[in-house]
């Protein structure tokens, strides 16, 4: 039984949040490791590039279903997020929107399927770390949050011309201020990815994190029965949390969406 | 329906508390190396992003374009509906200002024939009556007339005959008769009496 385990001390409560090796791979003499956060980004990718399409696959004027779920979805982030923010630039940048706000919620949502412990227990101990929230490493968010700056500029650009959007790029200041504003536009411009990326990386993390050390508590237990005292007062609060975090997921994956929206609204409409 | 519920619940806690338990218990016993919170490499990143990108066009070509155009679909017959029932609204208020109008317009016109009728009857009612008093008054001096020369030839001829039967009688009484000279003094001076007496 699982419980003969040798328990002996508590463990970080941080392993369950980084990155693990599964196994490494040569690409072109190139060693790559391959982790815990990439299958589960592929995973989520993988999930979302055919679940959505055959949900939507089923639409009609009236809609019904599971349809329903993603076209309310799809519609709130449209017109409540996007809408207010881009104006009649909505249906342009509303694709890109709806895939980053799903993708960062599958990510989000996968990561409170303990599917790294069930694995484990199923193949006794063989097959290990295979879970995870790909969202709670910086270098995902922070790929993301790359991914929506040039997003920004470029749409800026595109919509103003070079020269327009690098005038529009400051508000109207006395000339002497232009330098500074300058400074500190581009500072601006480089802070709000970098907020992006580690806000929705920090809540990930921190959330776990807290799982993970509640369950670190249980884990210190020396002895079978203050395993199952301290189990219940656990499972609690990790239930608890876990519902937290189900609404942080949806959450971080709003807001990341939500700020995408503005900060793209910002650069194709220079009068803000 | 809880009761199937219920022991989900319980055992799919149990599974999760267990299966979290087991990973730290397996951490535990295996590395204990240095855990960063900022784990991983810029392999991930270039992933992350290809990963997004495949994803973006994936979903564009197979999702969010049918969606799109599915909502915009179902946005574009709501306003037409809308323009519709707005442009059926306008043309019911028109059409019912129209049947009013004609409605007030027959009505005016019934009145008015009625009225029309209702002096044509009088203009006749006045002409056959006048008609009438003409005819009554032509047959009334015909009558007259007819009256006025019954008595005028029943005059002459009562003449005719008193001179005649005077004549005779007159013969008679005188036991002779008398030569034309005679009988013509006579009849003159009959008639020239009775015309004294007749007037």
């Amino acid at each position: 039984m699982w419980f003969g385990l040798n328990i002996q001390a508590s463990s970080n409560p941080l392993s369950h949040v980084v990155q693990h090796e599964l196994f490494r791979i040569s690409v072109g003499g190139v060693e790559i490791s391959v982790t815990n956060h990439m299958v589960m980004m592929l995973t989520a990718a993988l999930l979302l590039s055919v679940a959505i399409p055959w949900i939507v696959r089923r639409r009609g004027v009236a809609p019904s279903g599971f349809y329903n779920v993603i076209e309310t979805v799809c519609v709130f982030l449209r017109e409540q997020v996007a809408r207010p923010s881009l104006g009649a630039h909505t249906d342009r940048f509303v694709p890109f929107l709806w895939t980053l706000f799903f993708f960062i919620l599958v990510m989000n949502l996968l990561g409170m399927i303990p599917s790294d412990g069930i694995l484990l227990l199923l193949s006794g101990g063989r097959l290990k770390h295979l879970g995870g929230t790909a969202t709670a490493n910086i270098y995902v968010t922070a790929a993301l949050a790359a991914g929506v700056f040039v997003m920004i500029h470029v749409s800026g650009i595109r919509e103003q011309g070079i020269l327009s959007y690098v005038k529009n790029f400051i508000p109207h200041v006395p000339w002497p201020l232009i330098p500074v504003m300058y400074v500190l536009e581009l500072i601006g411009a480089l802070v709000k990815p970098f907020a992006l990326a580690i806000r929705l990386f920090a809540n990930m993390l921190a959330g776990h994190t807290v799982i993970g050390a509640l369950l670190g508590i249980a884990i210190a237990a020396k002895t079978l029965v203050s395993l199952s005292a301290l189990g219940l007062v656990t499972a609690a609060g990790c239930a608890a949390l876990s519902m937290l975090e189900l609404f942080v997921a949806f959450l971080q994956a709003y807001i990341f969406t939500y700020l995408t929206a503005m900060f793209i609204g910002a650069a194709v409409h220079p009068e803000h | 329906m809880f009761r199937l519920i219920k022991p989900i619940w319980l055992w799919g806690g149990c599974l999760l508390v267990l299966s979290r338990a087991a990973v730290g218990a397996d951490e535990h016993g295996g590395e204990t190396a240095q855990v960063s919170v900022f784990s991983g490499d810029m392999v991930l990143s270039v992933l992350t992003l290809v990963v997004f990108v495949i994803l973006l066009a994936v979903l564009f070509k197979f999702a969010w374009k049918p969606l799109l155009a599915n909502l915009q679909q179902r946005e574009d017959n709501i306003r037409r509906a809308i323009e519709s029932a707005d442009a059926a609204q306008a043309e019911a208020k028109a059409s019912m200002e129209e049947y009013k109008n004609k409605l007030a317009e027959a009505r005016r016109q019934a009145q008015e024939m009625v009225a029309q009728a209702q002096r044509d009857a009088e203009t006749t009612a006045k002409k056959l009556e006048e008609a009438a008093q003409a005819q009554a008054e032509q047959l009334r001096r015909q009558a007259q007339d007819d009256i006025a020369r019954s008595t005028q030839q029943a005059l002459e001829a009562l003449q005719a005959r008193t001179a005649d039967l005077a004549a005779d009688l007159a013969g008679k009484v005188l036991k002779r008769t008398l030569n034309d000279e005679e009988h013509r003094d006579l009849i003159r001076q009959s008639l020239s009496e009775m015309q004294k007496q007749s007037e």
